[in-house]
């Protein structure tokens, strides 16, 4: 099943001279199961892509279709609502909370779940926490803890909604080899378990494993 | 919102209030301070503005203070220059011992009337059934803020609490006189000092408030005026207006005669233009001084607000890629904003209410203040979400530097 479906899009920054074609007409199709590796130099407009796709970013021309669905219109409560429920984010800097527990830092897309009662938190966070190994960790601010734990709780984070697709930029970009390939073998099962996870990588290694790999360079798909 | 959103935007607000206590304790403190200090201040000089005006009437009228001492020899009289040939024999009395009051007597007969040179108000306990009689005799008739008929000889007035209560007139040796109550700004005043209209409303609840410029007549309808304290009642705050040396020599040798005591008499304005002159210097650079320091610290309140809510950007954001509408990020940040300020401006309008009772302008002023305060914690709050929702064009690129 299509989950993803990029229709043509194209995404400029900056106005007149200044101004730079991030991703330039790309379309594209990417269905649930499947784990994709985006790969490219720096600058060809992979985690611009990444973002349109997340709908983090909407395109300038062209269309992006989640599920079916057109979001191009939609008010910030309705895409807020609609990512919730939709994506899970992977960031290369795991984009923690730091004054906050493991708990808190797991918890954090349930809060806008609003369909997910608060008494359930616990137990979802704990499912998730156990499945990548920081179970006893919940107590724990993420300022103290190591980048591959760090990265492991953002993984967490991304999959306690059971969102049907991730969407990873460059997520063991800070990671040593053991904890890249932890990151991995999650991601990889996250897609083995039906879900769609797109990574943005520079790592080789990384893209070779996923399913589908997609090139990148200058905004363009190269192939 | 649904409740459940609203219990999380709360619990939310709270950890963020949490993390800046320190902060939001100590300009609380600071800033109330401050804020208390200039409206102290400002109702300082409000209350100067009106001793001001009450020592402007007496200035009008060439008022001349008295104030009694033991006679001082002839030659320190010469020396503080008021010996004159007029007045050299007051000085020669010598002896402290009363000797005769009916000199005085006479002086109060004949000056203490309508455009007479002098003026007294004399403080009667229990006249008349009231707890005091305040007696305004000769020119100090026409000084307090109540306009007597001038056609009557006498008038009666009562204060405001007894405006229900009294009969509209007063019974005195068989004759009705028309009995009135005083105005809501009707206000006391005396030499260098000024009785308000809240004061008075304080201070003298069951009062008589009696407007003669004739002591004789005061004398006569008033028994207890002549009988109990016939000489130092008027003379304990005589005031002179615009009297001849003669006069002024006459009342000297009266009091020397009644009572063995020296009568320093000083034109009001004497000393009076350069002490309030440097005075009013003086308040207008405390009051600069503090409303630069309270600025200065609401500048730094207003910054600190500002930096703590765009540290929080960064989180904010990430909260956003999770799923946090940008509307209720900025209701988070509002609340924040506002319970921030809201120590400083609480201790502020507790300081202010505390004084509205004094000042009833001052309601008016607290309700602009919190209204301020409010408008100001949209706006920062405004700005830096203003900041989040730039940083939440960024895509991915979020939240980088979280």
């Amino acid at each position: 099943m299509v989950l993803i479906q990029l229709r043509d899009v194209s995404k400029t920054f900056g106005v007149g001279a200044e101004a730079v074609r991030a991703v330039d007409h790309v379309s594209l199709e990417l269905a649930a199961g499947e784990s994709v590796a985006i790969v490219g130099p720096s600058g060809s407009g992979k985690s611009t892509l990444l973002s349109m796709m997340g709908l983090l970013l909407l395109p300038d021309s062209g269309t992006v279709l989640v599920g079916g669905r057109n979001a191009g219109a939609w008010r910030d409560a309705e895409l807020c609502r609609f990512r919730n429920r939709t994506f899970g984010y992977v960031f290369q800097d795991f984009a923690l909370l730091g004054d906050e527990t493991v708990f808190e830092n797991v918890r954090l897309p349930l809060l806008y779940r609003g369909d997910v009662a608060r008494r359930e938190h616990r137990a979802r966070v704990k499912v998730a926490a156990e499945r990548l190994g920081i179970e006893d960790k919940l107590r724990t601010r993420t300022s103290k803890l190591s980048g591959g734990q760090q990265q492991r709780v953002a993984l967490a984070r991304a999959l306690v909604c059971d969102q049907p697709i991730v969407l990873a930029d460059e997520p063991t970009g800070q990671l040593d080899a053991e904890n890249r390939e932890n990151v991995v073998r999650v991601l990889l099962e996250l897609a083995a378990e039906g879900r769609l996870v797109v990574v943005v990588t520079h790592d080789l290694e990384v893209a070779a494993r996923c399913d589908r790999v997609v090139r990148m360079h200058d905004g363009c798909l190269v192939g | 919102m649904t409740l459940v959103t609203l219990v999380t935007l709360a619990r939310q607000v709270a950890r963020d209030v949490w993390h800046d206590l320190g902060w939001i304790v100590l300009y609380g403190v600071l800033m109330s301070c401050a804020a208390y200090a200039l409206v102290l201040m400002a109702v300082n000089r409000a209350l100067v503005a009106d001793k001001g005006a009450a020592t402007e009437l007496f200035l009008e009228r060439g008022a001349q203070t008295v104030t009694l001492s033991d006679v001082p020899s002839r030659a320190a009289v010469a020396a503080s220059g008021e010996g004159t040939a007029s007045d050299g024999g007051t000085a020669t009395g010598g002896g402290a011992a009363p000797r005769d009051a009916e000199a005085l007597l006479a002086f109060f007969d004949e000056a203490l009337v309508e455009d007479g040179v002098a003026g007294s108000v004399v403080y009667v306990p229990g006249a008349l059934g009231y707890d005091v009689a305040l007696v305004f005799l000769g020119a100090y008739a026409d000084l307090p803020a109540y306009e007597r008929d001038r056609s009557a000889p006498i008038s009666f007035a009562v204060s405001r609490g007894l405006a229900g209560e009294v009969p509209g007139t007063l019974e005195l040796d068989g004759t009705r006189y028309p009995l009135d109550v005083v105005g809501p700004d009707f206000g006391i005043p005396y030499p260098g000092y000024y009785e308000g209209p809240e004061l008075v409303e304080d201070n003298y609840r069951n009062t008589l408030f009696v407007f003669c410029p004739s002591y004789r007549l005061a004398c006569e309808l008033i028994g207890e005026l002549r009988s109990t304290d016939a000489l130092s009642g008027p003379l304990q705050r005589i005031v002179l207006f615009d009297p001849s040396l003669e006069d002024v020599a006459r009342f000297r040798g009266a009091v020397l005669d009644a009572t063995g005591l020296y009568a320093r008499v000083t034109p009001l304005d004497e000393g009076m233009v350069s002490e309030s002159f440097s005075s009013a210097r003086t308040q207008l650079a405390v009051m600069s001084f503090s409303a630069l320091a309270a600025a200065a610290l609401a500048a730094a309140l207003v910054a600190s607000l500002f930096s703590a809510l765009v540290r929080r950007v960064g989180e904010l954001s990430v909260h956003h890629v999770f799923g946090a509408p940008l509307g209720l990020l900025y209701a988070r940040m509002a609340a924040f904003a506002l319970i921030y300020q809201a120590l400083p401006t609480c201790l502020t309008l507790a300081a202010m209410a505390g004084l509205a009772s004094v000042r009833a302008e001052l309601v008016l002023a607290m309700a602009l203040v919190a209204l301020a305060v409010v408008a100001e914690s949209l706006l920062v709050a405004l700005l830096a979400w203003r900041g989040l929702r730039t940083v939440a064009r960024r895509g991915l690129r979020t939240t980088r530097g979280t």
